[in-house]
């Protein structure tokens, strides 16, 4: 059995350099939610110094000046459907697939024992990258950990058309000789430091150690990783996504808030977000938690942080219910005289939907209020999000996110098409 | 032999158009055309042959007049297939895109207009031309 990890290069940078190749080959930085830091950068911008992934972008403000740095927001609207563009073109070319993460998937190839499997990887890279623009690159192994150092490798080979394999013993003993043990995958910041204590630097040194010693010291996990580095896999494909047992819609806010009526406004837009994040899945929640938080590195201001816990008679999905209850809980929790950073909402105990338990002394008309959400999901989903809303959820001038150089949704909106000059 | 049971997830998202009978199965004397129900016409199926690989781009100009693209039409664009000589394509040119007809000679790419008042372009490094994808449908408005 092979897998094959594929990973997109820069990936939000590279979505914004499809819809503006006079990009390519520049230094663009993309930045997290609320204009923060650096979350994707090309390798144009990484050469620049003071440039890398964490950094928060007004500490570079300067550097960004003078080397004509290219900055954007973050469009997850538009970053999902072009995720999805190169997870379905991957899959056609394996049924047996695992999407990992928005710019991750690991490929498992069965019966492909006849094939040339690094000529046929590398004609899977080519033609995802045709397809969808997006430059991928992709690691061949026998487990997955080592195809996720094969895929690292890759990206230092020029030669290599974008897929290195660690297939023979030969190839992994070269591959993982140099590899720095802080990159393999599941090695979290403790094990590195654990590790390094007793002065293993590399992934081929950690393979010399007793796999008893491991077992003790870096438990079950350690030792999966142990054999998977050595080509025998532990880690298998897991196709169908884990449901969701709780999601979280919290933001911090452009700047320090203060009165009450706004960051209600921001409350009944996150619990907005919850209500069709959970039709969308076809579930509903049991219980919700609403949180506020003061900034907890203003040491100069009063800190206050507060929640509350809300558990619904019937399990729902329902924007009404679930955003009147949530402003409800915060208004019982806002204090006056703090400065508050962020806010947020924590649904849980989340069901399918076909599996509510009804109450028999509900008194909601549940059928009708399910038509009204299906018909505000369609209108939204037809013209935008949030073109019809609740009046509670305003139109947020104050707690909004920064986002000062958004790309426009050139893929699901009409109105943000790339215009064709003829 | 393995024997392995493979779940997959439903995807609502993936609509189908399934025949409805509209006036429902009653007991009463049926419609006869009932029987010869078809799947509905579905606009995206015919236009769009490969989604994960085609883009829409609204087109602004007047150079293409004389074989019916128009301001305001909608490109089709299939990043996926092959680019031949003769066909409709979208490039980028020049810090923008246009979209033209290829015409490709031994030693030179062009881009030809359908309006007298146009002339080729070539794209070479001066302009850092690209072929971004071919067009497979122009919608136009009716007027």
């Amino acid at each position: 059995m092979i897998f094959g990890l594929v990973d997109c290069i820069s990936y939000y940078c590279s979505v914004v350099q499809v819809f503006k190749p006079e990009l390519k080959g520049k230094p663009v930085v993309v930045l997290s939610n609320n204009d923060g830091a650096i979350v994707s950068l090309t390798k144009e911008a990484k050469k620049i110094d003071g440039v890398k992934r964490g950094v928060p972008i007004f500490t570079i403000k300067d550097i960004v000046k003078q080397n004509k740095i290219n900055v954007f927001s973050s469009n997850y609207s538009l970053f999902e459907d072009i995720s999805l563009r190169v997870f379905h073109t991957l899959g056609c070319f394996t049924p047996e697939i695992e999407r990992y993460s928005i710019d991750e998937a690991f490929l498992q190839f069965k019966g492909y024992e006849y094939y040339d499997i690094v000529e046929y990887a590398k004609h899977i890279v080519a033609v995802t990258i045709k397809n969808t623009g997006i430059p991928v690159s992709m690691g061949l192994a026998h487990t997955k950990t080592l195809s996720k150092v094969a895929n690292k490798l890759s990206k230092s080979d020029p030669d290599c058309q974008g897929v290195k394999s660690l297939l023979s013993k030969d190839e992994i003993a070269v591959g993982l000789k140099d590899f720095p043990i802080e990159d393999v995958w599941g090695i979290g910041g403790r094990y590195a430091a654990l590790l390094h204590g007793m002065g293993i630097r590399t992934a081929s040194q950690f393979l010399k150690l007793n796999p008893e010693w491991i077992k003790k010291n870096m438990n079950i996990t350690g030792l999966r990783m142990w054999h998977e580095l050595q080509g025998k896999s532990c880690i298998p494909l897991e196709q169908i996504p884990p449901g969701k047992k709780g999601m979280c819609t919290s933001r911090s806010f452009g700047k320090l808030m203060t009165a009450c009526e706004p960051i209600s406004e921001a409350i009944a837009n996150y619990g907005a977000v919850c209500a069709r994040k959970l039709r969308a899945q076809h579930s509903c929640c049991k219980t919700m938690k609403v949180f506020i938080q003061t900034h907890p590195f203003r040491m100069d201001l009063p800190q206050y942080n507060a929640s509350k816990l809300i558990v619904f008679d019937v399990p729902t999905n329902n924007t009404f219910e679930i955003v009147s209850k949530a402003q409800e809980a915060f208004s019982e929790i806002f204090k006056k005289g703090y400065h508050y950073k962020k806010a947020g909402i924590m649904v849980m105990d989340i069901i399918p939907e076909n599996q509510v338990q009804a109450n028999f002394f509900d008194i909601v008309d549940r059928e009708k209020q399910s038509k009204v959400m299906n018909a505000l999901d369609l209108i939204n989903g037809r013209f935008g999000h949030d073109v019809v809303r609740l009046g509670s959820q305003g139109y947020g001038r104050d707690w909004k996110l920064k986002s000062d150089n958004l790309p426009p949704n050139y893929t699901t909106q009409m109105n943000d098409l790339i215009q064709i000059i003829i | 032999m393995e024997h392995t049971v493979q779940i997959t997830r439903y995807d609502a998202a993936d609509q189908r158009l399934i025949p409805f009978f509209a006036n429902g199965l009653t007991a009463g004397f049926p419609s006869p055309g009932a029987d010869y129900m078809e799947l509905a016409i579905n606009l995206n199926d015919t236009l769009i042959k490969n989604p994960s690989s085609t883009f829409i781009g609204r087109i602004k100009g007047h150079s293409m007049k004389d074989i019916g693209i128009f301001d305001n039409s909608l490109a089709i664009i299939d990043k996926s297939l092959k680019v031949q000589d003769g066909n409709i394509v979208v490039a980028f040119v020049d810090d923008g895109f246009t979209l033209k007809q290829i015409k490709i000679e031994r030693n030179k790419i062009l881009l030809m207009a359908f309006n007298p008042d146009f002339e080729p372009i070539i794209i070479d490094e001066s302009n850092e031309g690209i072929i971004w994808g071919r067009v497979t449908y122009i919608i136009n408005q009716a007027l």
